[in-house]
Protein backbone atom coordinates (compact mmCIF):
# COMPACT_ATOMS: atom_id res chain seq x y z
CA UNK A 1 0.00 0.00 0.00
CA UNK A 2 1.32 3.44 -0.82
CA UNK A 3 0.86 5.90 2.02
CA UNK A 4 0.80 9.23 0.18
CA UNK A 5 0.43 11.28 3.35
CA UNK A 6 0.13 10.59 7.06
CA UNK A 7 -1.54 13.23 9.24
CA UNK A 8 -2.16 13.70 12.93
CA UNK A 9 -5.48 15.51 13.26
CA UNK A 10 -7.87 15.17 16.20
CA UNK A 11 -10.76 16.14 13.96
CA UNK A 12 -9.86 13.29 11.56
CA UNK A 13 -11.90 13.90 8.38
CA UNK A 14 -13.03 17.52 8.28
CA UNK A 15 -12.85 20.59 6.05
CA UNK A 16 -9.07 20.82 5.68
CA UNK A 17 -8.74 17.10 5.06
CA UNK A 18 -11.72 16.63 2.76
CA UNK A 19 -11.29 19.75 0.62
CA UNK A 20 -7.57 20.38 0.74
CA UNK A 21 -5.27 17.47 1.59
CA UNK A 22 -7.04 14.69 -0.30
CA UNK A 23 -7.19 16.94 -3.37
CA UNK A 24 -3.54 18.02 -3.21
CA UNK A 25 -2.30 14.44 -2.82
CA UNK A 26 -4.84 12.80 -5.19
CA UNK A 27 -5.47 9.88 -2.85
CA UNK A 28 -7.86 6.99 -3.51
CA UNK A 29 -8.61 6.09 0.06
CA UNK A 30 -8.71 7.62 3.53
CA UNK A 31 -7.63 5.28 6.31
CA UNK A 32 -8.57 6.24 9.87
CA UNK A 33 -6.73 4.28 12.56
CA UNK A 34 -8.32 4.36 15.99
CA UNK A 35 -9.00 1.56 18.46
CA UNK A 36 -12.02 3.34 19.93
CA UNK A 37 -13.77 4.40 16.75
CA UNK A 38 -13.75 0.87 15.28
CA UNK A 39 -16.29 0.00 17.98
CA UNK A 40 -18.33 3.23 17.88
CA UNK A 41 -21.12 3.19 15.30
CA UNK A 42 -21.98 6.88 15.74
CA UNK A 43 -18.44 8.04 15.04
CA UNK A 44 -18.14 5.62 12.14
CA UNK A 45 -21.33 7.02 10.61
CA UNK A 46 -19.99 10.57 10.93
CA UNK A 47 -16.72 9.68 9.23
CA UNK A 48 -18.57 7.95 6.41
CA UNK A 49 -20.62 11.10 5.86
CA UNK A 50 -17.52 13.27 5.79
CA UNK A 51 -15.63 11.29 3.14
CA UNK A 52 -15.30 13.28 -0.08
CA UNK A 53 -17.02 11.99 -3.24
CA UNK A 54 -15.07 9.32 -5.07
CA UNK A 55 -12.82 8.31 -2.17
CA UNK A 56 -13.14 5.13 -0.15
CA UNK A 57 -12.81 4.95 3.62
CA UNK A 58 -11.35 2.34 5.93
CA UNK A 59 -11.64 2.55 9.72
CA UNK A 60 -9.17 0.16 11.31
CA UNK A 61 -7.74 -0.75 14.70
CA UNK A 62 -3.99 -0.33 15.13
CA UNK A 63 -3.58 -4.10 14.82
CA UNK A 64 -5.62 -4.25 11.58
CA UNK A 65 -3.93 -1.15 10.15
CA UNK A 66 -0.43 -2.57 10.61
CA UNK A 67 -1.41 -5.57 8.47
CA UNK A 68 -3.37 -3.53 5.92
CA UNK A 69 -0.75 -0.83 5.39
CA UNK A 70 2.06 -3.33 4.92
CA UNK A 71 -0.10 -5.25 2.42
CA UNK A 72 0.38 -5.24 -1.33
CA UNK A 73 -2.61 -3.15 -2.46
CA UNK A 74 -1.97 -0.44 -5.03
CA UNK A 75 -4.20 2.24 -3.56
CA UNK A 76 -2.85 5.66 -2.72
CA UNK A 77 -3.73 6.15 0.90
CA UNK A 78 -4.27 9.16 3.17
CA UNK A 79 -3.64 7.94 6.70
CA UNK A 80 -5.16 10.04 9.48
CA UNK A 81 -4.99 9.48 13.23
CA UNK A 82 -5.79 11.52 16.34
CA UNK A 83 -2.57 11.13 18.31
CA UNK A 84 1.21 10.68 17.86
CA UNK A 85 0.96 7.57 20.06
CA UNK A 86 -0.90 5.76 17.26
CA UNK A 87 1.91 6.60 14.82
CA UNK A 88 4.45 5.28 17.31
CA UNK A 89 2.44 2.07 17.73
CA UNK A 90 2.28 1.59 13.93
CA UNK A 91 5.99 2.40 13.65
CA UNK A 92 6.74 -0.25 16.29
CA UNK A 93 4.67 -2.74 14.30
CA UNK A 94 6.84 -2.19 11.24
CA UNK A 95 4.84 0.34 9.23
CA UNK A 96 7.37 2.60 7.54
CA UNK A 97 7.06 6.39 7.81
CA UNK A 98 9.55 8.88 6.33
CA UNK A 99 7.54 11.91 7.28
CA UNK A 100 4.31 12.66 9.11
CA UNK A 101 2.21 15.78 8.93
CA UNK A 102 1.10 17.35 12.20
CA UNK A 103 -1.96 19.44 11.50
CA UNK A 104 -4.59 19.41 14.20
CA UNK A 105 -3.83 18.98 17.88
CA UNK A 106 -6.15 21.50 19.40
CA UNK A 107 -6.04 23.79 22.39
CA UNK A 108 -6.38 22.36 25.89
CA UNK A 109 -5.39 24.05 29.11
CA UNK A 110 -1.73 23.48 30.00
CA UNK A 111 -0.66 22.62 26.45
CA UNK A 112 2.16 24.47 24.75
CA UNK A 113 1.23 26.34 21.58
CA UNK A 114 3.26 25.49 18.47
CA UNK A 115 0.97 27.00 15.79
CA UNK A 116 -2.61 28.20 15.59
CA UNK A 117 -3.81 24.61 15.26
CA UNK A 118 -1.10 22.65 17.08
CA UNK A 119 -0.82 22.48 20.87
CA UNK A 120 1.18 19.74 22.62
CA UNK A 121 1.78 18.54 26.18
CA UNK A 122 4.95 17.01 27.66
CA UNK A 123 3.91 13.44 27.06
CA UNK A 124 3.26 14.16 23.39
CA UNK A 125 6.58 15.97 23.16
CA UNK A 126 8.39 12.83 24.32
CA UNK A 127 6.53 10.72 21.74
CA UNK A 128 7.49 13.17 18.98
CA UNK A 129 11.13 13.01 20.08
CA UNK A 130 11.00 9.24 19.89
CA UNK A 131 9.48 9.38 16.40
CA UNK A 132 12.21 11.81 15.32
CA UNK A 133 14.92 9.56 16.72
CA UNK A 134 13.41 6.74 14.61
CA UNK A 135 14.18 8.87 11.56
CA UNK A 136 10.72 10.31 10.92
CA UNK A 137 10.50 13.96 9.96
CA UNK A 138 7.75 15.94 11.68
CA UNK A 139 6.15 18.26 9.13
CA UNK A 140 3.99 20.90 10.83
CA UNK A 141 1.40 22.35 8.44
CA UNK A 142 -2.34 22.96 8.69
CA UNK A 143 -2.95 23.12 4.95
CA UNK A 144 -0.83 21.73 2.09
CA UNK A 145 0.29 25.17 0.85
CA UNK A 146 1.31 26.40 4.31
CA UNK A 147 5.02 26.84 4.99
CA UNK A 148 6.32 23.66 6.59
CA UNK A 149 8.72 23.38 9.52
CA UNK A 150 10.02 20.40 11.50
CA UNK A 151 8.49 20.18 14.96
CA UNK A 152 11.79 18.96 16.37
CA UNK A 153 13.23 22.46 15.84
CA UNK A 154 10.66 23.80 18.36
CA UNK A 155 10.76 21.17 21.11
CA UNK B 1 -41.07 30.31 16.44
CA UNK B 2 -38.29 28.13 15.18
CA UNK B 3 -34.65 28.87 15.96
CA UNK B 4 -32.00 28.72 13.24
CA UNK B 5 -28.33 28.27 14.07
CA UNK B 6 -25.58 28.70 11.49
CA UNK B 7 -22.38 26.76 12.12
CA UNK B 8 -19.23 27.18 10.04
CA UNK B 9 -15.49 27.58 9.69
CA UNK B 10 -14.38 30.84 11.26
CA UNK B 11 -16.39 34.05 11.17
CA UNK B 12 -18.12 33.38 7.86
CA UNK B 13 -21.30 32.19 9.57
CA UNK B 14 -21.38 35.37 11.67
CA UNK B 15 -21.02 37.36 8.44
CA UNK B 16 -23.85 35.31 6.89
CA UNK B 17 -26.11 36.27 9.78
CA UNK B 18 -25.21 39.92 9.17
CA UNK B 19 -25.92 39.56 5.45
CA UNK B 20 -29.30 38.00 6.20
CA UNK B 21 -30.08 40.86 8.58
CA UNK B 22 -29.05 43.41 5.95
CA UNK B 23 -31.85 42.03 3.79
CA UNK B 24 -34.48 41.07 6.39
CA UNK B 25 -33.72 43.30 9.34
CA UNK B 26 -32.75 42.05 12.77
CA UNK B 27 -33.39 38.33 13.24
CA UNK B 28 -33.71 37.35 16.88
CA UNK B 29 -34.27 33.70 16.09
CA UNK B 30 -31.10 33.45 13.92
CA UNK B 31 -27.78 32.70 15.63
CA UNK B 32 -24.26 31.81 14.46
CA UNK B 33 -21.58 29.78 16.22
CA UNK B 34 -18.12 30.05 14.61
CA UNK B 35 -15.58 27.24 14.84
CA UNK B 36 -12.23 28.72 15.82
CA UNK B 37 -8.98 27.56 14.28
CA UNK B 38 -7.63 26.36 17.62
CA UNK B 39 -10.80 24.55 18.65
CA UNK B 40 -11.09 20.75 18.85
CA UNK B 41 -14.21 18.84 17.82
CA UNK B 42 -15.28 18.07 21.39
CA UNK B 43 -15.08 21.68 22.60
CA UNK B 44 -17.05 22.88 19.60
CA UNK B 45 -19.59 20.07 19.98
CA UNK B 46 -20.09 21.07 23.61
CA UNK B 47 -20.64 24.70 22.61
CA UNK B 48 -23.22 23.84 19.93
CA UNK B 49 -24.98 21.32 22.17
CA UNK B 50 -25.21 23.78 25.08
CA UNK B 51 -26.66 26.48 22.82
CA UNK B 52 -29.19 24.03 21.36
CA UNK B 53 -30.23 22.92 24.86
CA UNK B 54 -30.67 26.53 26.00
CA UNK B 55 -32.86 27.36 23.00
CA UNK B 56 -34.95 24.23 23.54
CA UNK B 57 -35.51 25.30 27.15
CA UNK B 58 -36.63 28.71 25.90
CA UNK B 59 -39.52 27.01 24.15
CA UNK B 60 -38.66 27.35 20.48
CA UNK B 61 -40.71 25.10 18.18
CA UNK B 62 -37.90 23.10 16.74
CA UNK B 63 -34.49 24.06 15.58
CA UNK B 64 -32.72 24.17 12.26
CA UNK B 65 -28.96 23.72 12.17
CA UNK B 66 -27.39 24.92 8.94
CA UNK B 67 -23.70 24.13 8.34
CA UNK B 68 -21.36 25.62 5.75
CA UNK B 69 -19.93 22.50 4.04
CA UNK B 70 -20.39 18.74 4.00
CA UNK B 71 -17.58 16.92 5.73
CA UNK B 72 -16.28 19.83 7.78
CA UNK B 73 -16.17 19.93 11.58
CA UNK B 74 -19.19 22.26 11.92
CA UNK B 75 -21.24 19.98 9.64
CA UNK B 76 -20.06 16.88 11.50
CA UNK B 77 -20.99 18.44 14.83
CA UNK B 78 -24.41 19.53 13.51
CA UNK B 79 -25.03 16.00 12.22
CA UNK B 80 -24.14 14.52 15.58
CA UNK B 81 -26.46 16.91 17.46
CA UNK B 82 -29.25 16.30 14.94
CA UNK B 83 -28.98 12.53 15.35
CA UNK B 84 -29.34 12.88 19.09
CA UNK B 85 -32.21 15.36 19.27
CA UNK B 86 -35.56 14.73 17.59
CA UNK B 87 -36.57 18.35 17.12
CA UNK B 88 -33.32 19.34 15.40
CA UNK B 89 -33.07 19.27 11.59
CA UNK B 90 -29.75 19.63 9.81
CA UNK B 91 -28.60 20.75 6.35
CA UNK B 92 -24.96 20.95 5.24
CA UNK B 93 -24.04 23.45 2.52
CA UNK B 94 -25.88 26.66 3.40
CA UNK B 95 -26.07 29.73 1.19
CA UNK B 96 -27.67 33.10 1.74
CA UNK B 97 -30.86 32.33 -0.21
CA UNK B 98 -31.37 29.24 1.92
CA UNK B 99 -30.92 31.22 5.12
CA UNK B 100 -33.34 33.91 3.95
CA UNK B 101 -35.96 31.32 3.01
CA UNK B 102 -35.59 29.56 6.36
CA UNK B 103 -35.89 32.85 8.26
CA UNK B 104 -39.06 33.88 6.47
CA UNK B 105 -40.81 30.51 6.43
CA UNK B 106 -41.19 29.08 9.87
CA UNK B 107 -42.96 25.92 8.76
CA UNK B 108 -40.67 24.73 5.97
CA UNK B 109 -38.89 21.50 6.86
CA UNK B 110 -35.27 20.71 5.94
CA UNK B 111 -36.19 18.60 2.90
CA UNK B 112 -38.47 21.28 1.45
CA UNK B 113 -35.94 23.98 2.23
CA UNK B 114 -33.23 22.10 0.38
CA UNK B 115 -35.41 21.43 -2.65
CA UNK B 116 -36.74 24.95 -2.85
CA UNK B 117 -33.44 26.75 -2.43
CA UNK B 118 -31.42 24.42 -4.67
CA UNK B 119 -33.38 25.93 -7.55
CA UNK B 120 -31.97 29.31 -6.59
CA UNK B 121 -28.46 28.21 -7.49
CA UNK B 122 -28.19 28.65 -11.24
CA UNK B 123 -25.69 29.05 -13.97
CA UNK B 124 -26.59 32.40 -15.50
CA UNK B 125 -24.19 32.90 -18.40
Amino acid sequence: MEIAITRIDERLIHGQVAYSWTVEYQVDEIVVVDDEIVNDDMQKMLLEMAVPEGKTLKILSIEQAAVYLKGSGNKKVFLVVKTPQIILDLDNKGVNFDSINIGGMYYKEGKEQITKTVYIDNEEKQIFKELASNGISLDVRTSPRDKSFDLISKI
Amino acid sequence: MRKIILVGHGDGCIGMKKSAEMILGKQDHLAAIALKESEGLNDYLEKVRTTVDEYMKDGYDGLLLLADIKGGTPGNVATLVGKQKDQVQVIVGYHLAMILTACTNDKINSQELLEETNQMIQKVI
